[in-house]
């Protein structure tokens, strides 16, 4: 087996998929499908141990890049770094003072319901916090559209950054409010 | 690009199910995987051993018979200790014949036979060389030509867990060219006779496990998008359900503590499950323990609706793990195509109904439920064989793996339900000054704190330059392979110190020990060979004593003085060596040749006689 072509971590060059955020479901499967069956070990299965683990190694990446993309966040933050822009590490800090607040007014809602045992007030205050999340990733997938119809600028993605911060933090926020209720 | 031709190796892989009850062993022919049946024609094989005193360990149905004599040296159920530590084991211990301590030196669960102790790993290679002999003997090959295998494992087996399986194999000189999980073996076989794309439920309640998997067929492509489960529910939970009850009545009323006592153990727990088989066909059954020794007899009817109380809350540990393997999957109920039964207990029929009931469809139990994920291992054996092609799965990690951190929480590398095989890894740093050397602990679970998930092991990076803390970068890199196993290595980037690192097991054996046990195994190999031999030529023995016995009479007029003299002393001594048990090879074989050399002349008359009675019109049979 010669060496793989490198993709350099690009989930849309592994998957040989173009650049987009508004990838079909389906498209994304097909690509899975296809990449495991030329590059899955047991492919492999009489070839030598060192082709075997070049094959699992490929594989891993090919993983790797369909759970990336499956994912609107990780579309956003492979689109971001292709246009030479990645979202810093480590900084999901949300920008916009609004969203934050009423993130924090949500938060302390559901503490206090959970504390007075109000069921009835802690679904309510989860069905807003879902709603939330969903307008998040809505606004999240129209600002790529413009931004990838207008040629996808690299020194126009402020507004991506900002749109994808809060997204992130959004999730960030439901999935600790799950954790804590499973607990 | 080039891609090595697949092709197709001369020995048949084994595909072989260890299953906590019973194990399977199967083969792929080309067109068909298919069970290969015990000598007695029974494909199951208990996964039972017992240890006699003295004398090479028996395994399988003659182990199983032995249970309620010998209870504290037969080892049922090695497959809920595999990788296990006693304080992992929790109510399995309390209705347990056999007595279960940790290895002197490690969180490792072994049995304690008195005079050595035995890992679940040499028990369940035991199992494992019975399933390669059966094997053997069945395709009439060599064991020698049959030293691969695809086993198959719950799907929530853990690392420590997997990587005994290995071991164990490994101890029966079986290489294992991959392990798979069951639901998704069982999912291969089900999808056998199916090229539509569908999305399927696999619901796998073994003896001692239970896996939910979610699976998407399409074109060959077997992809699993969710595995959840428990590697301490399955049917032994449902027998014990009945001991526990059954014991507590026969304290409350005769006064006796049978738990106290292995062999009642022993005996309860068979009779349990044996109560529990009868409640799958009818309404009620007799629980019925005898001794007459204590002079108690204990007899108790369970009524079906009485026994499905009992295990209701174990059934709804299932449905609850369902719904979170859908969750997961990202999926409802509604999105399933069909839900798969696999696994002997889903034969109790509250399993069924209530699983039908609760995806609000009929499951499919069409399959053998015992024999299905052998079948699928022996797919797999023909996929990795070059036999079957255009056939590939794709499976899942069940459990979040990940290393613990400063304050003891997890820094999660690889999630729950990842593609295998993955690769992933984190950087990590000092918090001392001139700290030179950063111990890491590799942790395996979906709980926040560290402590409270599973250590599979620690290592320690040495040799890093003196720096102020925070400083160093440390990578650690997770590559978790095709079979759910891990491998771990840390390398500091700045001052380009690179450690390769092996975890030490915390659960498993050490290469050395392996080695020490294959040695050991090869010298009982030898004992049971001998062991085999031996009851090869009694049985011989018998079969020719009896034929002389029976023609001696007859024939005894026609035959020459000295020749009867000759028969009749070979005759009595093989007598002789049957009434007392066992005997050298070297003796049987001597006392059978002698036989078979002075039963001749007695073979010449009796060769005339049927001679001159076909001239006389009499038949054959009338004279012999």
């Amino acid at each position: 087996m010669t060496a793989a072509p490198r993709a350099d971590g690009d989930p849309f060059a592994v998957l040989g998929l173009p650049g987009t955020f508004a990838l079909a479901a389906a498209a994304l499967r097909a690509a899975l499908l296809r990449e495991s069956l030329l590059w899955h070990p047991d492919r492999f299965p009489l070839a030598d141990a060192a082709q075997r683990r070049a094959a699992e190694l490929r594989m891993a990446e090919v993983n790797r890049a369909h759970a990336a993309l499956a994912d609107p966040l990780g579309r956003a933050e492979a689109l971001l770094a292709r246009a030479g822009a990645p979202m810093p590490r480590g900084t999901d800090h949300v920008s916009c003072p609004g969203v934050l607040l009423s993130m924090m007014e949500l938060k302390e809602e559901i503490a206090e319901a959970r504390a007075a045992g109000d069921g009835e007030r802690v679904a309510t205050a989860a069905r807003r916090l879902a709603e939330e999340e969903r307008r998040s990733l809505t606004d999240l997938a129209a600002a790529f559209s413009a931004w990838e119809s207008a040629g996808a600028p690299a020194d126009k993605t402020r507004e991506l950054h900002a749109r994808l911060a809060e997204a992130t933090y959004l999730r960030r926020t439901s999935e600790d409010l799950t954790r804590t209720a499973v607990a | 690009m080039e891609l090595p031709v697949l092709g197709r190796s001369a020995a048949p892989i084994l595909g072989i199910d260890l299953g906590t009850t019973f194990s399977l062993v199967a083969v792929h022919d080309g067109a068909r995987p298919r069970v290969l049946p015990g000598e007695d024609g029974d494909p199951l094989l208990p996964s039972v051993v017992s240890f006699p005193r003295d004398g090479a360990p028996v395994v399988g149905r003659a182990a199983l018979e032995r249970a309620p004599l010998d209870p504290t040296r037969t080892v049922h159920s090695a497959k809920r200790l595999i990788g296990r530590a006693t304080a992992d084991l929790g109510a399995d211990l309390a209705t347990l014949a056999y007595r279960v301590v940790d290895a002197p030196d490690r969180a490792l669960a072994t049995v304690d036979l008195g005079e050595r102790r035995v890992t679940p790993q040499e028990v369940s290679a035991l199992v494992l060389r019975e399933c390669r002999r059966r094997a053997a003997r069945a395709l009439a090959l060599d064991e020698g030509a049959l030293a691969r295998a695809v086993i198959t494992v719950p799907a929530y087996f853990d690392d420590a867990q997997r990587q005994a399986t290995r071991e164990a194999a490994r101890l029966a000189g079986l290489e294992v060219v991959r392990m798979i999980n069951e639901p998704t073996a069982a999912a291969l076989a089900y999808g056998l006779d199916r090229t539509d794309a569908r999305r399927v439920a696999v619901y796998d309640l073994g003896g001692g496990t239970f896996d939910l998997s979610i699976l998407e067929l399409e074109d060959g492509v077997y992809r699993v998008l969710a595995t959840c489960g428990d590697t301490r529910l399955g049917g032994d939970d449902f027998d014990r359900a009945i001991v526990e009850r059954m014991a507590a009545e026969m304290r409350a009323r005769a006064g006796r503590d049978m738990l106290a006592d292995p062999g009642a153990r022993a005996a309860l727990r068979m009779i349990a499950e044996k109560t529990k088989r009868q409640l799958s066909a009818q309404t009620e059954a007799e629980f019925v323990y005898r001794d007459a020794g204590a002079g108690l007899a204990w007899r108790r009817a369970i009524g079906v609706v009485e026994f499905q109380n009992w295990i209701a809350p174990l059934v709804q540990r299932t449905l609850d793990l369902c719904a979170r393997a859908l969750a997961d999957a990202g999926l409802k109920k509604e999105d399933l195509d069909e839900i798969v039964l696999v696994g002997g207990s889903t034969r109790v029929p509250l399993v069924k109904a209530a699983v039908g009931a609760w995806f609000g469809r009929a499951p499919h139990d069409r399959l053998d439920p015992d024999q299905v994920v052998a079948l699928g291992a022996a797919v797999q054996a023909g996929v990795l064989g070059g036999q079957v092609q255009g056939t590939l799965l794709l499976d899942v990690t069940p459990l979040s793996l990940g290393i613990e951190t400063a304050e003891g929480g997890v820094a999660r590398l690889i999630p729950r339900n990842a593609a295998i095989p993955a690769v992933a890894q984190e950087g990590f740093t000092t918090f001392a000054d001139g700290q030179t050397a950063v111990k890491f602990s590799v942790v395996q679970g979906e709980r926040e704190m560290a402590r409270d998930n599973r250590a599979l092991g620690e290592f320690t990076l040495r040799g890093l330059a003196p720096a102020p803390a925070g400083l160093p970068r440390i990578q650690v890199r997770f590559a978790l392979d095709a079979d759910g196993v891990l491998r771990v290595d840390a390398r500091e980037e700045r001052s380009g110190a690179e450690a390769r690192v092996t975890v030490q097991p915390k659960h498993g054996l050490t290469d050395e020990e392996v080695e020490r046990m294959l040695r050991e195994a090869w010298t009982h190999a030898e004992q049971d060979l001998a062991a085999r031999r031996i009851a090869d030529l009694r049985a011989k023995l018998a079969i020719v004593a009896r034929a002389v016995e029976k023609n001696l009479g007859v024939a005894r007029k026609a035959l020459e003085r000295r020749a009867l003299i000759r028969l009749e002393q070979a005759r009595e001594d093989a007598e002789d060596a049957l009434a007392e048990p066992g005997g050298a090879v070297g003796r049987l074989q001597g006392i059978l040749d002698e036989l078979e050399e002075a039963s001749h002349p007695l073979a010449e008359v009796l060769m005339n006689q049927v001679a001159e009675a076909a001239v006389r019109g009499r038949r054959v049979e009338e004279v012999l």
